[in-house]
């Protein structure tokens, strides 16, 4: 049951994803990845990681998507028009690089050898708890140093889109 | 029956390129930037397959700072992306070449 | 005891460092004072620490101050090695150095740039105090180039004269040749025994097996000699010397008599370990020597310069003193230095308080009968003369006397020619400078009848110098008594310096008796009585003058011209050299090969740069695919070539 969930959702990420980047109107772009992380989402939890699945629905699909709806909206009456061909040349180079890199993923994942026994992740149940754990001891640091990016990137944002004033402060 | 891991990573792989793709051949700034996002989010993908291949949760703690990083960087991101709109009246990726030689 | 060994050469630098900073705004005594007072505080610490290093059970002392230079396994430390040869070396140079800095108030004091005169000065004393202290050949090599630099800058110290400053570029260059020799033989000496330092050096060279490195050491003792041939004048480096002599008479004195170009005998007999086992080497420095002695005291015979003549006798008696060295008798070698640093220097100040006199006028046909004018001058030059001539009891009969035994006796290959050539030497030395006596003092007097009345007596401090320096030269010799007059302190004072040698005569001393050493010595003192008899004849009975001696002919044309030496060389090495110099090394090699390579690589990386700033087209797509190219290259590096 949940493999068969697992690849109607990774069929929907891909699809999404390939919308994505041939959406012409900007704003369906969007949506549709919002489509994609939502069906990533769902691999999550079938995967054992609920608690990032949670997150990525509610910080990723929810608040920074929402950023990008909002600002789509400030401007896409303007992009819209302008930016609707795209160059030859540059599909073929993205096709190449894509694919390469791709290639060379795929290459490296099937031969990867992983070790015979491994434990089995915590269960649901204890998922949050135990990465909870991890989180405020061994990734302490870490945690805390991202808290002051999140303050740094707010100033940032606030003071990159702020209207300027005409006396020039 | 488990999902096997190589999908997974496959699916990560398939995603990452699709975004790349995107990238390189979208000229809107915008959609340039949803194309990233969907490179993070592959990136998540293959750390979560392989946190789970190896019973390891250190791998779900690394996507938790991703994503605290990516909603970082979409905040800036985004602020660049209006000023710049604001002093150039374009979202032509094409036509931005500030940093030219 | 060890600081107080830091501080004999530490105060001349001292001094140095004081005037050349700030002594163009000093007064002049002040600068005098400082220079004065650096070099003689520093002799009289070297006569404490002689005092007590007379008393220490093993006259042995060695003092390591830092590490100097550590790279690998190549380490050399600055520290002092005071042994009874660096005692006696640093005994003679502060004190002589210490007296020709007083003689300089006198001298130099109407000159500009007085206080640049003393700066170099106790510069040049400190280096040399390196040079004679040091405990390892780098230490050595250092002060060994301190001196040159001092007695280049000294040379040229009027350097607005043309021929001073070329005299000194003449010196600079001559002693670079022998320089090379001896950092070539520093080298390989490193290379062969992995140490510079001398007490680990010499341990290692006395516990080799006989006849063992017999190449290698043969090799590095002649490329020391090299060296010392340019340092100490000698053929065919010596050419540097009498022109040297464009410098101040003390520098004279100081520099180019009494110390510094003693250095290439102090630093043969420093090595003395490794030159007893290259008896190939010691023939050659004895041979070099014995034709030097003779060569430049013939050229010494017609000089009309009044310095130049003492400059070819300096030459000569250098020559004398590697004869010495030639035959193993290291100890006379630096007992002849030691007396020559007394009369020698004896002789240039007073030849410098004649000049000084007569308004720098130094050419002898235009001096005679100056002894009226000039007393105490002409007493002490008198001495000074008869010392260097070899005339007992003064200083030089002994040290000289004590050369030619050696050589006579001892059982060195060739010592006999040396025995010949030094005799020889001997009786020439004798005219020359009784020539130079009665040109200068006697006859009558060719000063032009306007000046007579301006010639009068040198300062008080200049005659005071030249009268100690007189005492000096007339009783240093009795340090060191012959054999068959009593104990020779000196030699056995010496003595541990050379205890590890094996006797380089093979005891070839006991089968001489004590007749022969009485008719060496007799022959000595007669060819020397002969020389000044003949010169007496020639100048004073019948009162030749330098002008007359032109009647002789080509003999005097080549002697004067000083057997057309320069010239020779001027043919055959700088010309060639110059010529190479300008029409390849410059025009092809360097405005061709070298500005090509230069400018072709500046335009090379300018057209890559032209070609490379297009990538940067400032397209941020560009710029992803870049990364992207990038990603799949680490990629495929991490894939394939990790694993």
């Amino acid at each position: 049951m949940t493999v068969v969930l697992f690849y109607i959702s990774a069929f929907l990420a891909v699809l999404a994803a390939l919308n994505l980047i041939l959406q012409k109107k900007t704003m369906n772009a969007a949506l549709s990845l919002v489509v994609c992380l939502a069906a990533l989402s769902i691999i999550y939890f079938i995967l054992s990681a609920p608690f990032i699945g949670i997150i990525q629905l509610v910080v990723y699909a929810g608040a920074v998507m929402v950023l990008f709806l909002v600002v789509i909206m400030l401007l896409d009456p303007f992009s819209e028009v302008v930016l609707r061909n795209h160059n030859r040349l540059w599909v073929f180079f993205g096709v190449l690089l894509g694919g390469g890199l791709f290639a060379l993923l795929a290459f490296a994942f099937s031969t990867w050898q992983p070790p015979a026994d491994t434990p089995d992740l915590p269960g649901a149940a204890r998922n949050t708890e135990t990465l909870a754990a991890l989180l405020f001891n061994k990734y302490l640091l870490p945690f805390e140093a991202v808290s002051i990016l999140i303050l740094v990137a707010i100033i940032g944002a606030v003071v990159l889109a702020k209207k300027k004033h005409p006396a020039g402060s | 029956m488990p999902v096997p891991s190589l999908h997974v990573l496959i699916l990560s792989a398939l995603l990452f390129a699709i975004g790349i793709i995107g990238a390189l051949m979208r000229r809107n700034l915008v959609v340039m930037f949803l194309c990233v996002e969907l490179m993070l989010n592959a990136a998540n993908l293959a750390l979560i397959g392989f946190s789970r291949r190896l019973g390891q949760l250190d791998g779900q703690v690394v996507v938790f700072f991703v994503i605290v990083l990516a909603a970082a960087e979409a905040a800036v991101g985004l602020a660049l992306v209006i000023a710049l709109y604001r002093s150039r009246r374009t979202l032509d990726a094409d036509q931005l070449n500030l940093m030219k030689y | 005891m060890n600081s107080l060994l830091l501080w004999i050469p530490l105060l001349p630098l001292l001094g140095f460092l004081l005037n050349g900073l700030f002594g163009r705004r000093l007064p002049k005594p002040l600068v005098h004072w400082i220079a004065c007072g650096a070099t003689g505080a520093s002799f009289l610490l070297a006569a404490i620490v002689f005092q007590r290093f007379l008393n220490l059970p093993e006259r042995l002392v060695q003092a390591d101050y830092f590490r100097w230079i550590e790279s690998g396994d190549f380490a050399a430390s600055f520290g002092f090695l005071l042994d009874p040869l660096s005692m006696v070396m640093t005994l003679v140079v502060t004190g002589v150095g210490f007296l020709i800095h007083v003689y300089s108030i006198g001298y130099m004091w109407a000159e500009a740039g007085y206080y640049r005169f003393f700066a170099y000065m106790n510069l040049f004393m400190f280096a040399m105090l390196m040079l004679v202290l040091a405990d390892n050949y780098l230490l050595l090599f250092l002060g060994w180039e301190g001196v040159g630099l001092c007695s280049y800058l000294l040379i040229g110290f009027y350097f607005h004269k043309p021929s001073a400053a070329a005299a000194g570029k003449k010196a600079f260059i001559v002693n670079r040749i022998g320089d090379f020799g001896f950092v070539v033989g520093l080298v390989l000496l490193f290379v062969t025994f992995r140490t510079l330092d001398f007490r680990t050096l010499f341990a290692q060279v006395a516990a080799l097996p006989v006849e063992a490195h017999y190449g290698v050491l043969t090799a590095i003792t002649l490329l020391f000699f090299v060296g010392a041939t340019g340092k100490s004048a000698q053929i065919p480096l010596y050419v540097w010397l009498p022109d040297a002599m464009e410098g101040p008479t003390p520098v004279s004195a100081l520099i180019h008599a009494a110390t510094m170009v003693t250095a290439g005998v102090y630093m043969v007999v420093r090595s003395n370990p490794l030159y007893g086992r290259a008896p190939e080497t010691l023939f050659w420095v004895g041979l070099i020597g014995a034709l030097t002695a003779v060569f430049a005291a013939t050229i010494g015979l017609f000089q009309r310069d009044i310095k130049r003549v003492l400059a070819y006798s300096t030459v000569s008696q250098l020559g004398y003193m590697f004869v010495a060295l030639g035959v193993g008798a290291y100890a006379t070698g630096i007992f002849h230095l030691m007396t020559h640093a007394f009369f020698k220097a004896l002789l240039f100040l007073g030849s410098g308080s004649v000049i000084l006199a007569l308004h720098h006028e130094q050419d002898m046909q235009a001096m005679g009968g100056l002894r009226k004018y000039l007393p105490v001058t002409a007493a002490t030059m008198w001495i000074g003369a008869l010392a260097i001539a070899g005339v007992p009891p003064l200083a030089g009969f002994f040290s000289k006397d004590e050369i030619l035994w050696h050589a006579f006796a001892g059982g060195a290959r060739g010592h006999l020619v040396f025995f010949g050539l030094a005799t020889l030497a001997a009786g020439l030395t004798a005219f020359y400078m009784f020539r130079l006596v009665f040109l200068t003092f006697h006859g009558r007097t060719r000063v032009p009848e306007e000046q007579r009345h301006h010639v009068h007596e040198s300062p008080r401090p200049m005659t005071a110098v030249l009268v100690v320096l007189a005492l000096l030269a007339a009783v240093g010799g009795f340090v060191g008594l012959p054999a068959w007059l009593g104990p020779n302190a000196f030699r056995d004072f010496l003595q541990p310096v050379f205890a590890q040698l094996p006797p380089v005569d093979g005891g070839a001393h006991a089968p001489h008796s004590l007749a022969q050493e009485l008719a060496v010595t007799g022959a000595a003192v007669l060819v020397g009585l002969l020389g000044i008899a003949a010169a007496w004849v020639v100048f004073i009975r019948r009162g030749a003058l330098p002008d007359d001696e032109k009647r002789l002919g080509a003999a005097h044309q080549l002697i004067f011209h000083k057997y057309y030496v320069d010239e020779l060389y001027d043919r055959v090495i700088v010309r060639p050299l110059a010529w190479i110099s300008e029409q390849w090394l410059w025009k092809i090699f360097d405005a061709g090969l070298v500005d090509g390579l230069v400018n072709g690589a500046g335009a090379m990386v300018r057209g890559l740069g032209d070609g490379a700033r297009r990538v940067q087209n400032g397209l941020t797509r560009t710029y992803l695919g870049w990364v992207a190219v990038g990603a799949i290259g680490v990629g495929l590096y991490v894939l394939f070539l990790f694993g």
